[in-house]
């Protein structure tokens, strides 16, 4: 069926609801992968279960685990820019809080490679929130 | 035993006594998943269209849903809206019997009918629109770094190196200012977007910027006529805004418009 066909048959059958199914998206289709990995990306990296495979099972928990460390890091490194830009830290405070922030960096980029992760595999899926970061 | 898989919820205006035969539904719905026959589970002012299901779960051994299967249930769903208001049960809800199904129909009435009449001669359309993110400018001299790092900026002109974790918060500061800015861009986009649309819509479910890629990623509720208007609204935009990719789905049933 040629685009066009397909442009006449979801207008002509418009409101009876029993479309086919290519019928009813439109747009631009040819960017079509890159919608489906976005909307794939957006519903959640998260398994919806943990496979039992016991080395995979310990890589899904690493991977949990690590995620809301990376989280809590990410969320004191905002705190702590807030701060700075807000003015209500020294130079010494500044420089103690950026080496612990560079050591713990440091550890978890150890950590994940150990249990073979990527960066991406750290992202978790907030729901309506969107994107963790 | 039998567990009972739910397709739908619609208003029902029963005269019928307690105790009498349970409804039939009508022919025009046709038969449920993998061609079960469907029933209808009454409670109050609502009813739920149901079949029986074997498992307790729609999966067996692989995550991996039959398309198929799917579409069947769309298509249930779709049927019954030829002739009704509908509230769509999400694909593969399964509960134990009818019973649990008449608890859940008793628990929110008021909400449920409260949906129907808002999706009443409305359909789901959906809209997803991928942006590129500007690439982040040039690290600019973070403003508020000014005061922190006054070691740093003092060493600038005194020609020291700021100190590594000096650098570092430096570092993330400036990615985080660059990383707001390219977000306040895509919301001010995908606000244009939505205000086009507005006009054209009972109700809307939307996210911005869910992922770096995908500046709107919105459910809207659409009256039956509107349909095309509301179409042509965004083939508008898509010539309007011709960096934009946009993705168009529907009609659907309200999935997204059913309070939780």
């Amino acid at each position: 069926v040629g685009a066009q066909e397909k442009e006449a048959g979801m207008y002509s059958e418009q409101g009876t609801g029993l479309q086919g199914q290519e019928e009813r998206i439109r747009g631009d289709l040819a960017l079509i992968d890159e919608f489906a990995s976005e909307i794939a990306k957006a519903e959640g990296v998260l398994p919806s279960r943990l496979n039992a495979d016991p080395e995979k099972l310990e890589q899904g928990l690493a991977k949990l685990v690590l995620a809301v460390v990376d989280l809590l890091r990410r969320l004191m490194e905002k705190q702590a820019i807030r701060r700075i830009e807000g003015g209500s830290l020294d130079d010494e405070e500044i420089e103690r809080l950026g080496l612990a922030f560079m050591r713990m960096e440091e550890k978890l980029e150890e950590i994940k490679r150990a249990f073979g992760l990527e960066h991406e595999d750290l992202n978790l899926n907030m729901g309506p929130l969107g994107d963790l970061w | 035993m039998n567990y009972t898989y739910w397709y739908a919820i619609i208003g029902w205006s029963s005269g019928a006594a307690p105790g009498s035969a349970p409804p039939a539904p009508p022919p025009a719905w046709g038969n449920g998943l993998l061609e079960s026959s469907l029933r209808v589970v009454v409670e109050g002012e609502l009813a739920a269209v149901v079949s029986d299901w074997l498992r307790p779960s729609i999966k067996r051994a692989t995550d991996t849903v039959d398309p198929d299967l799917v579409w069947q249930h769309e298509r249930v769903i779709e049927r019954i809206m030829a002739s009704a208001a509908v509230l769509p049960v999400r694909f593969g809800t399964i509960l134990a019997d009818d019973e649990r199904v008449r608890g859940v129909l008793r628990q929110r009435q008021a909400s449920m009918l409260a949906d129907l009449r808002q999706v009443a001669g409305c359909v789901e359309m959906g809209l997803r629109v991928l942006w590129e993110p500007p690439a982040p400018g040039a690290p600019q001299a973070v403003a508020g770094m000014a005061k922190g790092a006054s070691g740093a900026a003092a060493s600038q002109t005194g020609g020291a190196e700021p100190t590594p974790g000096v650098r570092y918060l430096q570092q993330r500061a400036a990615e985080e200012q660059a990383r707001r800015a390219v977000q306040e861009q895509g919301r001010a986009l995908a606000n244009q977007l939505c205000v086009a649309l507005r006009g054209l819509t009972v109700d809307y479910r939307q996210s911005v910027l869910q992922t770096e890629r995908m500046l709107l990623n919105g459910a809207y509720l659409v009256r039956r006529g509107e349909v095309d208007a509301f179409m042509a609204a965004i083939e508008r935009l898509r010539a309007r805004y011709g960096d934009l990719a946009f993705l168009c789905t529907g009609p659907w049933p309200p999935y997204h418009f059913v309070s939780a």
